[in-house]
């Protein structure tokens, strides 16, 4: 029984999403005005809170399912900087492994942008929550200018908790191009596309542990009895 | 001179009335004696050129770094001299220290060569390697051997702005030259691409003899903007921002030689490479002489008067001299120098005199962000902006940090958040945000100024919600936003967060 209850424990740990369940948003922005105005370049960005150890790999967003509306489409040949990863044609993938980790690739905008956002949300040691955010650069690579902080259509900052902070932003007032915020909204709660990786490795210990438990207790029944607990 | 689209920030201005505090620097019973002022950081530290005993030659004349009363002089390594030219040093504010020093070669010939001291341990830099194919330069079966460099400033992640010349190659032949950002562990020749137009000349230019610059050939007799074989001198900024001057060409028999009137324009070349002249108006010509981290430009112009560049167009300070400007876009100077100067300090298109505490004279040799300025003459002092501190207002505010995001348009990082007044009280303005601690890759940018009053010292802050003095952030309310950060580096930005309020020095 006790034995039961310790390979539970290990593949709770090793397998289980724990507090780090993600969350599945879609995502749907009205790009009809951008139509006809040539490439626009989506940029995704998951900047961590500081770049230090403690505050590194510790959350993922993975984007896909991208549809563009119709007469809409990815020009390929994106640009990938630290945890980044993918196409938009296949998915993409931001990991804070480094600082700046950012993914951007031109597009050719249709009537309407969807995808889908699926990210973990684990609070930074260090205070500064990990953000993800979506802007549209025009052809000079600048950004189409929002309501947001940082020219952003989306911030979805993570900060722990029971869900990511997610913060809409339409175009600036007087932009050449008057875009309404995004829809963003949430699926489910998602299955973690990966063991996380502390309790991914404290699980596997444990399980380690007990193989070596039983391997012991194995040694201990076939050679020579020695005192101690006996399991 | 870029526009700031910060939307948390109000700029303060620290008032030109201000009243200061003055500090010898020659602490009494010092060996050293102060010939010069060198550089100022943030954190207090003067970098000076000392005498020693009184004796200000040869081994004795050497750099050190004054720090709350105290002189540590910096190693000179063995073999090497000091240059005691003060355009050749600076410091930031980890305190490292950049400087040249000269070495005589084989054939008595003196070369330079640039030293970093970081924690008072001299480094040598390598000369910028602009040798090589396709490279004019040439350094095999030399006249003269060996490259010869010189600094001219560091930036607050240690980045180094200086320039290398190799000698001819053969007697009489070109000698060449470049400046250069040096990163830590990589150079960025700075080119000269637009110079002369069609048939430009390649980086690094030929020194001496100058060869004529194509589009010469087909204008009238006198100097053109843009028409150049040199760019001499240069300035950097913390988002490796360079600033030079070009000396224009003149043009026309007998094309060029020394003593020939020559104009000067200066331009800044951004971190990407591409550069722009700064308009001139009605000035014939201008030096350049530093450049801020929001593009606010200080130079001169001969008969000595201060430029400014800011974003309200080109300053005209009239007869004056001496002048240095911070990160605030503040500017002190002296006026008149040939007829009784005053020091004074110019911002936002306004000047007022500087209230000079009893016993101290001479003239402005630098100035930081926290607004303390050295004057010197015969004596040199540290001037500290006198009053009472703001109040420390973070335990009654709550800080919420969004996360950062890199905006490709200004090519900062912006840190978004927002700050709540969670006491029961108005918190009073202006209400300044402190960035403690900050990662030596980074710097706040668009400052208000930086902190003097309470420990650390020499944090750069912003104050945010255009609170000004008299006004109030009322209890419950918030002010969001963000504020950018320049991270060249891209390598991360860790710091801590302190909020002070009211009134008083910061």
């Amino acid at each position: 029984m006790k034995r039961t209850r310790l390979w539970l424990l290990g593949l709770a740990l090793c397998c289980a999403p724990a507090d780090r369940a993600d969350t599945l948003y879609t995502f749907s922005m009205d790009t009809a005005p951008l139509v006809g105005n040539g490439l626009f370049t989506l940029d995704f960005q998951l900047l961590d809170g500081s770049g230090l150890p403690m505050d590194l790999n510790n959350n993922t967003v993975a984007l896909s399912g991208f549809g563009f509306g119709a007469g809409g489409s990815a020009s390929g040949g994106g640009t990938a900087t630290g945890g980044a990863s993918g196409a938009l044609a296949l998915g993409v993938t931001l990991s804070d492994s480094s600082f700046f980790n950012e993914y951007y690739e031109s597009f050719s905008p249709g009537a309407l942008l969807t995808f889908t956002i699926d990210t973990t949300n684990v609070a930074d040691p260090g205070g500064t929550p990990d953000l993800f955010t979506v802007a549209i650069l025009d052809s000079n690579g600048f950004e189409l200018p929002t309501t947001g902080p940082a020219s952003e259509f989306l911030d979805v900052s993570l900060a722990g908790g029971a869900s990511p902070q997610v913060s809409v932003f339409g175009s600036a007032p007087g932009s050449v191009y008057a875009l309404s915020a995004p829809e963003v909204q949430v699926e489910s709660p998602a299955a973690a596309p990966e063991p996380p990786p502390v309790w991914g490795v404290l699980g596997v210990l444990v399980l380690l542990w007990i193989g070596r438990w039983r391997s012991g207790r194995s040694r201990r029944r076939h050679g020579p009895v020695t005192s101690g607990p006996l399991g | 001179m870029r526009l700031l689209s910060i939307l948390l920030i109000a700029a303060g201005a620290a008032s030109a009335a201000t009243s200061y505090t003055a500090t010898n620097l020659e602490p009494a019973g010092s060996p050293y004696q102060v010939a010069n002022v060198l550089a100022l950081n943030n954190r207090g530290q003067v970098l000076v050129d000392l005498c020693t005993n009184g004796n200000c030659t040869g081994a004795n004349r050497l750099p050190g770094v004054w720090s709350n009363g105290v002189i540590t002089p910096l190693p000179i390594p063995s073999g090497y001299s000091y240059i005691a030219q003060p355009s050749y040093y600076g410091i930031n504010d980890s305190g490292t220290v950049v400087g040249s020093l000269e070495i005589p070669a084989a054939n008595n010939v003196l070369y330079d060569h640039v030293f970093v001291w970081t924690n008072g341990v001299p480094n040598i830099l390598p000369d910028a390697p602009l040798l090589g194919a396709g490279n004019i330069c040439s350094n095999s079966g030399a006249y003269q051997s060996g490259g010869s460099s010189i600094s001219y400033g560091i930036n607050a992640a240690g980045h180094i702005v200086g320039t290398t010349s190799y000698p001819s190659s053969t007697p009489g032949g070109p000698s060449c030259r470049a400046n250069w950002v040096y990163n830590g562990s990589t150079f960025r020749v700075l080119e000269y691409g637009p110079f002369s137009g069609a048939g430009s000349l390649n980086w690094p230019y030929p020194e001496w003899p100058f060869p004529i610059p194509a589009p010469c050939q087909s204008l009238p007799l006198g100097a053109y903007p843009g028409v150049s074989s040199l760019a001499f001198g240069a300035a950097l900024n913390d988002a490796d921002v360079v600033l030079q001057t070009e000396q224009n060409y003149f043009c026309g028999p007998p094309y060029t030689s020394p003593g020939v009137p020559w104009g000067s324009d200066p331009f800044v070349t951004q971190a990407n490479n591409t550069y722009s002249f700064l308009p001139l108006g009605s000035l014939a010509g201008a030096t350049g002489t530093s450049v801020n981290n929001v593009g606010d430009v200080l130079g001169s112009i001969d008969p000595s008067h201060v430029i400014i560049w800011d974003n309200n167009g080109i300053h005209d300070l009239g007869p004056s001299g001496y002048g240095y400007m911070n990160q605030v876009g503040q500017v002190v100077y002296l006026t008149c120098e040939t007829c009784g100067g005053e020091v004074t300090m110019w911002q936002n298109g306004v000047s007022a005199p500087v209230q000079l505490p009893s016993g101290v004279a001479g003239v402005p040799a630098a100035l930081n962000d926290a607004g303390q300025i050295v004057i010197s003459s015969a004596a040199s002092y540290l001037l500290t902006p006198a009053g009472p501190c703001a109040q420390d207002v973070t335990s009654q505010v709550q800080i919420t940090r969004t996360g950062f995001r890199y905006n490709h348009s200004t090519g900062l990082f912006n840190l978004i958040g927002s700050v709540t007044n969670t006491s029961g009280s108005p918190i009073q303005g202006p209400i300044s945000l402190v960035v403690d601690n900050l990662s030596p890759n980074a710097s706040l940018d668009g400052i208000s100024g930086a902190t003097l009053c309470e420990v650390p010292q020499g944090s750069p802050y912003i104050n945010i919600g255009n609170i000004g003095a008299g006004q109030a952030l009322a209890p419950g309310a918030s002010i969001s936003g963000s504020i950018e950060f320049i991270d060249t580096a891209q390598a991360g930005i860790a710091y801590t967060l302190r909020v002070l309020a009211g009134q008083g020095n910061r």
